[in-house]
């Protein structure tokens, strides 16, 4: 099987990872522009080189409980397209690009409650970390 | 599959091109039957349309355009007439064909396989169905044909021989379904024959040819990107020209310059590219007019005017269904039928003109019908029927603004309600969505001789004018569009601001203006009372979806031209928001949507608030402090006027409630005495006549109300600096002005006041004896003539002296000539500004203690630390009279206090 090209960023002290075919690009923390309104998990938008994008707190978004979430002020942004659909995700630091080989990954957890676990594609358990990859499709239409 | 997907799309295009020009080439074939050209082009479109149905497979849609094309060449061929039958078969089909490209539009096939055989069985009957008046000849002519016109019996024999096939395959279909093998070869005559046929037609399809040959297809997304991307061009050129403000170099300043013509060239070009000309969519009407006029057995004749108009394409689209609706209420209820035409002298054909033209960066399309009319009594009592407004409004509106009652929801204007129109929703209908695309549209009716309904469109919706606003930290930008006036709230006018329940209304002009507080409807959470008092508020007047609100926000900003985004779909459901912009620092901004704001806000009203207005509120912008003028009439020939900001409030009353009190007439009114004063007393104006109710012009000075009588108020006008203050000298006329070629005079309120009850004004005389003794002298700097003329009255009728001055520099001058107590100067003049004026005088030592008050429009905390920081005393806003009164009276006696301290001490 085809190896797969993650690209692996931070949340917290959580290792996730996203198919290197979704992601456009990787950007600094960008001035964001609240929609006053939108549901919480949605950040704003952002000026991605005069096209309007909008920005998720990822955090927010698929995380079961955040009691006290404060937004990160230096968050960086993960460019995601899906079709013509440009959002950015928020994301505390990058990591590595790892090639992973699929039959590698094995399924989320049951006992995994931090996390909404529709979020998650399956988990790669690195020396380290446990690598949790996000299924794109899902985080994209914001159930 | 991809390949076969694509040759759909081409076909369905091309089909529903030549549909469309079917449409209107039947019906002109219907009028003109011996037109070979268009019999012709009709033919070839059929025999295209069959063709081209043939090579993708859509069996249904190839043999009815084959049956038509028959009897078309039939026709041609001279073996049958152009009758009623065959122009309503000819429409039957090509209503069938549309069905059928609609089906293939959504299902990418043209029938379901399982119900082929009784389709194809259905269709065969629909032949017999329609054929049957024109049948016989149909079958004398094949049996004839070989006999037949020898000259052009090769083509003949080629059809018969198809005629015959098609026959036969229709049965070979129904019993094998082999259709793809059984097709081919006939699809392949069919191509020779069109070759046949198109090739001696060569003369009249030149010119056809010759237009396609310089245009291309593009894919509408493709023109979209581009726009997009110009768009952002245009952002990128913006900052770049704000560089080159700062710049010395010359050279970049000429690239930049260049870059700044480029770059609107480019978006104006690209413009164009989605521009389409309105024909496309006038030439559907013929068909629309025709099929509507037979049924309700009228003559009508549509006319074009303007079809090569151009309009974005989104915009083309979305006025079909409103212009469809007006045309059908003009054949409808506009056009009389025949025997009533021809009773009062009309001409038994009804004409109805679809007209298009450019006008000030928008296009115009115009309903105009020769019809009976709009009868204005009518309306009023349908209007006060239905419970829209009540009797005593309905004779208050001008028949100008009864006729803008039709927009109403609810209202419908036929008398008797038909299947095709007046179904009670409508107009209302129409007049939303020619709104939502930033559109207005206006009725102009003569009772008896026609209505024409105007419909004014911006030419594109992707680059448009707002509004800047802050609310909560936050800039918002409002769409121009939607704005009708902005109002400033602060001090006494706060008060004006009340609550019934929950919601916040102003008085503005008489009318309760519901006021939405932004950062309440976006969830900022501010205290709302701690907000309220010292701070001033801005009420931004917007119209939309049939209503004004006044949105208040904590500032306003420039207006910029801002290029509209759409949001994530994501977002789509937040209906506060239209869009979003990038300004000219990068920074991005959301644009607001004044009819999801107030709908969110569920703004519901006793009743519109366009009483006074109905019209021009909705269709045109006041400018922040233009000068406003309130029209009425005392007899409903001469034209009087009143300055708007003057005006505290209207009311209606009906004759019998002014009462005598002693020597003069009053009105009571809410438990109080609203006294009145007789214009025709101080002036050379007529009376006023009374028929019916009075409107009552209420002005409240120095906290004192009083009243003056109009028949008729009639609008209020935004007029420039033209008023001539000279021409018709007059105590108690402010001056006179020409609108819209009549002539009307500006009635001088204060100086009425003044002659009428002059206790009023000359006030705590005695109290302040600072005042009374030797009378003060004013200085009166302003350079609006107007402003001016008001201000000075009501100096005057405090019984200072005014000397007025244009500008600083005159200002100074007079200054020098002799001496004053006070100063009241504008800030925007001509030659050398207030704030240069201030600076002058405090420079100067003998005036160092003079008192300076500053009366501006400009109302910024910014503008206010300016004004003071350049040495006025006081900062005041224009034309609150009893706000400079009292500072006058206050800065005066501080002086003659400092004076006798400065004396005590010597």
């Amino acid at each position: 099987m085809k190896p797969s090209m993650i690209v692996t960023f931070w949340l917290g002290t959580d290792l996730f990872g996203v198919d290197i075919e979704w992601v456009q690009e990787m950007l600094r923390s960008q001035e964001i522009t609240p929609i006053p309104l939108a549901p919480e998990y949605v950040a704003g938008l952002i000026n991605l080189r005069g096209q309007i994008i909008m920005a998720l707190h990822l955090k927010k978004l698929i995380n079961n409980q955040t009691p006290a979430f404060n937004p990160n002020p230096d968050s960086m942004n993960l460019i995601v397209r899906h079709n013509e659909d440009v959002v950015s995700l928020l994301i505390d630091d990058v990591g590595d690009v790892l090639e992973l080989n699929p039959t590698d990954m094995r399924s989320v957890p049951p006992t995994l409650t931090t996390i909404k676990s529709e979020y998650l594609y399956g988990v790669y358990p690195l020396n380290t970390h446990l690598l949790l990859v996000l299924n794109m499709e899902r985080v994209l239409t914001l159930q | 599959m991809g390949q076969q997907d694509s040759l759909v799309k081409i076909f369905l295009e091309e089909a529903g091109e030549h549909i469309t020009q079917l449409d209107e080439q039947i019906v002109q074939l219907e009028q003109d039957p011996t037109n070979h050209q268009l019999l012709d082009k009709i033919f070839r479109a059929f025999h295209t349309l069959k063709g081209n149905a043939g090579l993708v497979g859509f069996k249904r849609f190839e043999k009815i355009a084959h049956i038509t094309e028959e009897i078309l060449s039939e026709i041609r061929e001279g073996k049958r007439e152009v009758d009623s039958d065959v122009i309503g078969f000819m429409l039957e089909s090509l209503d069938r064909l549309k069905m059928l490209h609609q089906k293939i539009e959504v299902t990418g096939m043209d029938e379901t396989p399982e119900k082929n055989a009784a389709d194809i069985q259905s269709l065969s009957d629909v032949e017999g169905e329609t054929a049957a008046s024109p049948k016989p000849a149909v079958r004398k002519s094949r049996k004839n044909q070989s006999k037949k016109t020898p000259k052009r019996g090769s083509q003949r024999v080629v059809k018969a021989s198809k005629a015959e096939t098609v026959g036969k395959e229709v049965t070979a279909e129904d019993q094998t379904g082999k259709t793809a093998a059984i097709n081919m070869p006939k699809s392949a005559s069919d191509r020779e024959f069109a070759s046949q046929t198109e090739t001696t037609d060569l003369p009249s399809s030149l010119s056809h040819w010759h237009q396609n040959d310089t245009a291309i297809r593009v894919d509408v997304s493709i023109l979209d990107r581009l726009m997009n991307m110009v768009g952002e061009l245009v952002l990128a050129r913006n900052q770049i020209l704000r560089f080159a403000d700062r710049s010395d170099d010359p050279d970049f300043q000429a690239a930049t310059h260049r870059l700044n013509q480029v770059t609107s060239e480019l978006q104006e070009g690209i413009m164009k590219t989605r521009m389409q000309p309105v024909g496309h969519i006038f030439s559907r009407f013929h068909r629309v007019v025709r099929d509507l006029s037979h049924i309700l057995n009228k003559e009508v004749e549509l006319k074009l005017e303007g079809e090569d108009t151009e309009l974005d394409k989104t915009l083309l689209e979305a006025m079909r269904d409103p212009l469809l609706h007006l045309v059908r209420n003009a054949i409808d209820h506009g056009i009389e039928p025949k025997e009533v035409r021809e009773r009062i002298g009309k001409p038994i054909v009804g004409t109805i003109i679809l007209r298009a033209y450019h006008e000030s960066g928008q296009v115009n399309l115009e309903v105009i019908d020769d019809g009976q009319g709009i009868d204005p009594e009518k309306l009023r009592q349908k209007a006060v029927e239905k419970g829209l407004i009540n009797p005593t409004e309905a004779r208050a509106l001008s028949d100008r603004d009864v006729l803008n009652l039709i927009f109403r929801p609810g209202f419908s204007t036929a008398a008797k309600v038909t299947n095709l129109s007046g179904r009670g929703v409508g107009m209302d209908v129409v007049k939303t969505h020619i709104e939502k695309i930033g559109g207005s549209v206006e009725v102009h009716s003569e009772l008896g001789a026609g209505t024409t309904i105007r419909i004014k469109i911006p030419l594109t919706l992707a680059i448009i004018p707002a509004l800047i606003v802050t609310c909560s930290g936050q800039r918002f930008a409002i769409p121009q569009v939607n704005l009708v006036e902005l109002v400033r709230l602060e001090g006494e006018t706060r008060r004006r601001i009340e609550r019934i329940g929950d919601a916040e209304v102003f008085r503005l002009r008489g009318e309760l203006l519901p006021i939405l507080r932004l950062n309440r409807l976006l969830g900022f959470d501010e205290p709302m009372d701690a907000v309220s008092e010292d701070r001033e508020i801005q009420v931004i007047v917007l119209a939309a979806d049939q209503m004004q609100f006044g949105l208040a926000v904590d500032d306003i900003h420039d207006r910029e031209e801002i290029v509209v985004k759409a949001l994530n779909r994501k977002l789509k459901n937040i209906d506060c928001f239209a869009g979003a912009t990038v300004m000219g620092d990068g920074k991005v901004i959301l644009i607001l949507d004044a009819m999801g704001l107030a709908q969110r806000a569920r703004i519901q009203f006793e009743k519109p608030l366009t009483q006074i207005n109905v019209e021009t509120g909705y269709t045109h912008t006041r400018d922040r402090f233009g000068h406003s003028l309130l029209l009425f009439t005392p007899d409903d020939n001469t034209l009087l006027a009143v300055p708007a900001p003057l005006v505290a409030r209207l009311e209606t009353l009906s004759p019998q409630d002014i009462k005598d009190a002693g020597h003069r007439q009053v009105i009571q009114h809410h438990k109080k005495i609203l006294p009145i004063i007789h214009l025709k007393e101080h002036l050379p104006v007529p009376a006023v006549t009374a028929d019916g109710d009075l409107s009552v012009i209420v002005f409240e000075i120095d906290q004192r109300q009083v009243g003056i009588l109009a028949k008729t108020i009639l609008d209020i006008v935004d007029i420039l600096d033209d008023i001539d203050t000279q021409a018709l000298p007059h105590e108690g006329v402010l001056g006179s002005l020409i609108w819209e070629d009549r002539l009307v005079q500006i009635i001088d309120i204060y100086k009425l006041v003044a002659k009428e009850f002059p206790e009023w004004l000359v006030r705590k005389a005695g109290a302040t004896p600072s005042t009374a003794p030797s009378r003060r002298r004013i200085l009166l700097v302003e350079d609006s003539l107007f402003i001016r003329s008001i201000e000075k009255s009501y100096l005057e009728s405090e019984e200072y002296i005014v000397v007025e001055a244009g500008d600083g520099i005159e200002a100074l001058a007079r200054l020098r000539e002799q001496a004053f107590d006070l100063v009241i100067t504008d800030i925007e003049m001509p030659h050398m500004d207030g704030l240069a004026l201030c600076r002058a005088i405090r420079e100067t030592p003998e005036w160092r203690q003079l008192p300076i008050i500053v009366v501006s429009s400009r109302n910024r905390p910014e503008d206010i630390t300016a004004g003071k920081k350049a040495g006025a005393d006081a900062y005041l806003i224009k034309l609150n009279r009893d706000e400079v009164i009292e500072t006058i009276e206050r800065l005066l006696k501080a002086k003659t206090t400092d004076a006798i301290a400065e004396a005590e001490i010597l």
